[in-house]
């Protein structure tokens, strides 16, 4: 199935209305409110909290600026990312790839510019489960899955749902989530390994079950840091299957270090250099960039 | 809810429990039924033993709970157990009214030794027991949650945040050794009579303090199972592995510890106010950092992220304390400190791990899925 921007965009607003409770819907609203720079509109509607790609674009990065003492891991950076898009980053080590991720989750804060998810949502203002809430998961670039937990139960935690104290206590799995997590677990290709502990996977399988967790979250927008590093070729070719058929449905970020992968599966790729973006464009146009070649093919 | 669930799998819990139950029926028999002269007759004095044994074992379940499952290593527990001492203190140097040496029949003695006129606001209440049973809970609560969400919010975590609890019962011993504080200063509380109006020198009230730690241990130890056996439990253990990464997957990691770190702090004030009454006095002694780090000796001597495992470590190493320092007093402490070390090196997951391996051996099957609390140590 081909998609255009404008279904994907259509089928993201349609299928994936945030499942924010009522109460959270209001303290967000509130918080949202209670900035010092917005007076006046002190009861913001809820509504603003939902995401809006009617534009295409679903993230927004702009003059974003950090330095960690005194280095400029991110220098006036402009990055957008469109509605059901798969991205690849390329860049040389510390071109600023996993600090410009860690902005987006929140997990870093910027010194100074903005980023927003589709056009209304702050991003800078929300905290990291927040930020998980409203639909942008990441994988990390090392594997990290809950070793001593099965396969099963890894997709059960990240599944998407009320994820407070009390019900997570209470929780119980209904046919439709194991539906769901049988689902995934096809499209991740380990159903015959669900009760194993995930500790016991090999590298690939570890990469593998947490893209799927990332599935489970049912997440608007992915972040995949460097998904075959480590890989064999027959389960990079998997991989790069697995990240395609995600395309249209999700929007996905790769950073990626491996040049024939990245080959395989981009349509368009950015290339960053000391913290902002160098070039853009389809991987033959980036290849044929003669800055592109210096910094970074270096032949 | 199917009361039994929490029980699958458990099968050493099982076990415990079942060992538990029995003990629970025979001290009892032993005791009052089995004539004084008999050689099978225990003693009072051994029955209030194991009443004290079994209130340990609760606090170190409570301690369990948020080490082995949470990866909190608290250093500061023995404060908790103190406080619910406390408040059962209070309620019972209430209930001595104008039996005490100076015949007060509202203040406590050491309050007309200090030359005090009035009872102090926070002493009021209880001499009512629904009053300090309520605190029982409350007061160790209140105090977890406060100091958890402190530190659970600025993501204090692993060695420092070990550092502060131990801080914290240091901190509260300093405090519940001045006689202005209106706790009793360095004696404590002491000299108790009656509780719930029974004499607390009687057999009979012995035994059914007895018979009480031994179903709060249960109930307790059930509850925990519960806890860690739920998606809660699961999401604890993921916190422990892989803190970041849950915060990733959406949940509030600082809430799901300030939960299960406040249970278990309300579980070691139970296992203190049962304590208190059997063992017949409560002093800041009881807050002492030593206290809190032998507490956490008895769990990995068991074996951590078991429970039942806690509940073992804290009645057997209680045991050797006892006979030790009855046997040979001077030797108790390096017996406690080989002890520990041997167990380190020879089995890092305690006795409950040595329990596993034998029983695989055995079966000769090692298929299974490995639970959670295999990998843990």
């Amino acid at each position: 199935m081909t998609w255009s921007a404008d279904q994907s965009i259509e089928a993201l607003r349609r299928d994936r209305a945030f499942d924010f409770s009522g109460a959270q819907k209001r303290w967000l609203a509130f918080r949202e409110s209670m900035r010092r720079d917005r007076q006046f509109d002190f009861m913001i509607s809820w509504k603003e909290l939902e995401l809006d790609v009617s534009h295409g674009p679903i993230l927004y990065v702009e003059d974003l600026n950090v330095s960690f003492d005194g280095f400029k891991a991110i220098n006036n950076l402009n990055f957008y990312v469109d509605a059901g898009e798969l991205r690849c980053v390329i860049g040389p080590n510390g071109a600023g790839k996993t600090t410009m991720m860690d902005i987006i989750t929140g997990k870093t804060r910027p010194d100074s510019g903005s980023a927003y998810f589709g056009q209304k949502i702050d991003l800078l203002r929300l905290s990291e489960p927040e930020i998980a809430e409203i639909g942008i998961g990441r994988k990390f670039q090392k594997p990290t899955v809950f070793e001593h937990h099965s396969v099963f139960e890894n997709l059960e935690l990240a599944m998407a749902g009320d994820k407070r104290v009390f019900p997570t206590l209470f929780a119980h799995l209904s046919g439709q989530q194991r539906d769901r997590i049988d689902e995934v677990l096809d499209i991740i290709g380990l159903k015959d390994q669900v009760q194993r502990p995930a500790g016991a996977l090999s590298h690939g399988q570890k990469q593998w079950l947490e893209i799927g967790m990332l599935l489970m979250q049912d997440p608007h927008l992915l972040l995949v840091d460097e998904p075959v590093a480590g890989m064999t070729h027959q389960e990079m070719d998997r991989t790069a299957e697995l990240l395609l058929s995600l395309e249209g449905r999700h929007s996905v970020v790769v950073v990626e270090h491996d040049m024939d992968f990245v080959r395989s599966i981009a349509k368009r790729v950015t290339v960053l250099h000391q913290g902002s973006v160098l070039a853009e464009g389809s991987m033959d146009e980036v290849q044929n960039d003669p800055r592109v070649v210096e910094v970074y093919l270096g032949e | 809810m199917r009361p039994f669930e929490p029980m699958r799998g458990d099968t050493g819990g099982l076990v415990m429990l079942a060992v538990l139950a029995a003990v629970a029926v025979v001290v009892p028999v032993l005791n009052l039924a089995v004539p004084e002269g008999s050689a099978w007759h225990l003693s009072t004095f051994t029955v209030t033993l194991l009443g004290k044994y079994l209130t340990y074992a609760l606090l170190a379940v409570a301690v369990d709970l948020v080490w082995g499952y949470l990866g909190i290593l608290s250093l500061g527990h023995g404060a908790f157990f103190a406080l619910g001492g406390y408040a059962m203190g209070m309620y019972l140097m209430r209930q001595i009214g104008d039996r005490g040496v100076y015949g007060d029949p509202i203040l406590p003695d050491f309050m007309v030794f200090l030359n005090w006129k009035e009872l102090p606001w926070f002493w009021h209440g209880f001499d009512m027991f629904w009053f300090a049973a309520l605190m029982i809970v409350l007061v160790p609560g209140l105090l977890a949650f406060v100091f958890g969400w402190l530190a659970f919010r600025s993501r204090v975590t692993g060695v420092y945040l070990s550092i502060i609890t131990q801080a914290l019962t240091y901190a509260l011993m300093l405090a519940f050794f001045r006689n202005e504080m209106g706790f009793g200063g360095n004696n404590g509380l002491t000299d108790f009579k009656d509780i719930l109006g029974f004499d607390l020198q009687a057999d009979g009230t012995r035994v059914a303090l007895f018979l009480a730690s031994a179903l709060a241990l249960a109930l307790g130890y059930w509850a925990c199972r519960w806890i860690v056996t739920s998606k809660l439990g699961r999401v604890a253990v993921a916190v422990r592995d892989a803190e970041p990464r849950v915060r990733f997957i959406g949940y509030r990691v600082d809430r799901v510890k300030l939960a299960v770190w406040t249970f278990s702090a309300m579980l070691a004030g139970i296992a203190g106010a049962l304590y208190v009454p059997q063992v017949g006095i409560i002093n800041p002694g009881e807050f002492s950092p030593l206290n809190s780090i032998e507490l956490v000796v008895w769990v990995a001597i068991g074996g951590r992220a078991t429970l039942y495992g806690a509940v073992v470590g804290a009645v057997l190493v209680n045991y050797g304390k006892t006979y030790f320092t009855g046997a040979f007093p001077e030797a108790w402490l390096f017996a406690l400190g080989g002890l520990f070390v041997l167990v380190t090196l020879l089995l890092p997951q305690g006795i409950a791990g040595l329990l596993r391996q034998l029983r695989r051996r055995r079966s000769d099957d090692d298929g299974g899925p490995v639970q959670p609390a295999e990998a843990a140590a």
